[in-house]
């Protein structure tokens, strides 16, 4: 595949003309290899720094970490980068030996490990020096290989867990023209994407475990046509309804469609009057989703929480699901 | 007996809390006032001028009512008006009652010029223009609410350095270095014409767009349509999406032939 190439100082220009002009509020950083790791390592950190030090540039820098470079240009991308982010690129050290035997997934756990031992230090001590104060990320590539949305989250959380990553995006498969003919013609659907984010908030602010959010999913995979906090819901109606007047924020935050403001707002609304069903209304934008699973001081959801027909119910209209549009 | 309170600038909060007290001073229910801009533009008397009483509410409020101010839609005074009057009328917690429908409506006031606000931030677009002083970054914008003097701020702390001007239909902005003034809005005819890196961009724009990842639905959600015509790489949007189905097969297709 033919690839172009910028130099550290078009680089530094054109951020430096486009920041001034409100384009952009920073810079993402990334580069292919070129010559050897450490070279192309070099040449991201000089951007950096030219911009940190030359040019007094305060934007945002997202410094895209090449992980066999050597941790000293690791420590010093830190200084000056925002975020640095190191790609685990596959959900499985399998996939990732397979479609790019060129990495090893040990050397990108060491640099993230590394990573976050210096965030933790700088976070830790504010006289040590800078380091990445906007944390570190990963990227994984999902649709590639046949990985299951069970193998992804539960990648995911483990990485949470380890390395305290403040982000993992998760990227749908696009195919390139002349790519290897290990990947897949077709492109991975959007909509697996979105869903895998929607779970990945799930784990992070809602109390969900990995496990829990795909415990009776039909082959690994999320619901590609509702939301996985109603998918759950819906496999576990014993727990529900759930009165709103009485539950605890944990309890609060497994109702579909109740977001963590909305419940923060229903909390401090319950602690002067009642709640009632008219009030859910103007909680959040998903009454629809709410209604069946909650009881309220004039309302309660009877058999509908029962009926067969609920899934049917909540899921939308198939056009709406169309993100191709 | 209805009373006027006239508030000559339409997001000036300051005259609004200042009326705000005599009409509270004086037990002025909201049903009897009506808020206007224009001198003599209701049949009505004005407030009573008489003492000026200082009125504890919550921090909240101000938070909110800095926001609503902003707002396009005539009711925002009366509202704001009708909250505080309740909160000092034996509703003190009102303002922790998100589901109170006057407490959403507002709520819903001030985070929708948030909404613009942050838009503001994000889509406005400087122009390099040379005069006698050197060079001058010049933007032109059309916030849905009147959201210059909110992002104020913002762009001094960001481009502190640079002297540049935010041109909008309500009020101007100028920053020198060192000092801010605003001045009466402006037209679209005194937009800057584009300058020479603006083209760059336009390309940069056009080859960072990922076909197979076109969703023009998401897309303006994010950046709804009425901000296009002052988005330079906007231009370039119709044609990128229209050829974004073709390109990404035509990808597949040279990726399965090449196995």
């Amino acid at each position: 595949m033919r690839r172009a190439r910028f130099t550290v100082q078009e680089v530094v220009d054109l951020t430096l003309e486009f920041y001034k002009r409100n384009y952009i509020e920073g810079l993402f950083l990334s580069s292919g290899i070129i010559r050897s790791p450490d070279y192309t390592m070099e040449c991201l950190v000089r951007v950096a720094r030219t911009l940190r030090v030359d040019h007094a540039f305060h934007g945002y820098i997202h410094l895209k970490t090449i992980p066999e470079a050597s941790s000293d240009l690791v420590r010093e991308a830190g200084l000056y980068a925002d975020r640095l982010s190191i790609n685990i690129e596959m959900p499985t050290p399998e996939s990732l030996q397979k479609f790019a035997p060129e990495k090893r997934a040990d050397s990108i756990r060491d640099t993230m490990r590394y990573v976050g031992a210096h965030i933790a230090e700088a976070q830790a001590d504010r006289r040590a020096s800078r380091f990445a104060p906007a944390g570190q990320s990963t990227q994984l590539i999902v649709g590639a290989d046949a990985s299951s949305d069970s193998v992804v989250l539960a990648t995911a959380s483990d990485l949470y867990d380890t390395y305290s990553l403040k982000r993992i995006y998760y990227s749908a498969f696009s195919p390139v023209p002349q790519a290897s003919n290990l990947l897949p013609a077709q492109p991975a659907p959007l909509l697996r994407e979105n869903r895998l984010y929607q779970a990945d908030w799930l784990l992070r602010y809602y109390g969900f475990t990995a496990t829990e959010v795909m415990a009776g999913t039909a082959n690994g995979m999320l619901d590609p046509d509702i939301d996985p906090k109603l998918a759950w819901a819906l496999r576990n109606r014993d727990r529900f309804p759930i009165d709103v007047n009485t539950a605890d924020r944990d309890v609060l935050l497994r109702i579909p469609g109740l977001g963590v403001r909305s419940a923060d707002r229903l909390l401090s609304a319950r602690r002067h009057c009642r709640l009632r069903l008219d009030d859910l209304r103007r909680l959040g934008n998903s009454f629809r989703k709410m209604r069946p699973f909650v009881v309220t001081a004039d309302y309660h959801p009877g058999p509908l929480l029962d009926r067969s027909g609920l899934r049917r119910l909540l899921a939308p209209p198939a056009q709406q699901l169309d993100l191709f549009g | 007996m209805i009373y006027s309170i006239r508030i000559p600038q339409p997001d000036d909060l300051d005259a609004f809390r200042l009326a705000a007290r005599r009409l509270l001073a004086a037990r002025i229910e909201p049903a009897d006032v009506v808020f206007t801009n224009a001198i003599g533009g209701t049949l009505f008397p004005d407030a009573p001028s008489g003492e000026e009483k200082t009125t504890f509410v919550p921090c909240s409020f101000v938070l909110l009512a800095e926001k609503v101010a902003c707002h396009r839609d005539d009711a925002r005074w009366p509202l704001l008006y009708q909250l505080l009057w309740r909160l000092t009328h034996g509703e003190r917690t009102l303002m922790d009652q998100a589901v109170d429908p006057l407490v959403h409506r507002l709520r819903q006031m001030a985070a929708a010029v948030r909404r613009d606000q942050h838009r503001m931030t994000a889509f406005l677009r400087f122009r390099v223009v040379d005069d006698n002083d050197g060079s001058c970054c010049v933007a032109w914008y059309e916030p849905q609410h009147r959201s210059l003097r909110g992002t104020s701020l913002f762009f001094i702390n960001r481009f502190a350095s640079l002297r540049f001007s935010i041109l909008t239909p309500d009020l101007t902005l100028h920053w020198n270095r060192r000092s801010a003034t605003f001045g009466p809005g402006l037209s679209r005819r005194d937009a800057p014409p584009p300058d020479a890196v603006e083209d760059w961009w336009k390309r940069y724009y056009r080859a960072t767009f990922n076909p197979a990842r076109s969703n023009p639905s998401l897309m303006q959600g994010h950046m709804p349509k009425r901000f296009w015509r002052n988005l330079p790489e906007a231009a370039a949007i119709p044609d990128l999406v229209s050829k974004a189905g073709g390109r990404t097969d035509r990808m597949i297709r040279s990726s399965s032939t090449s196995r």
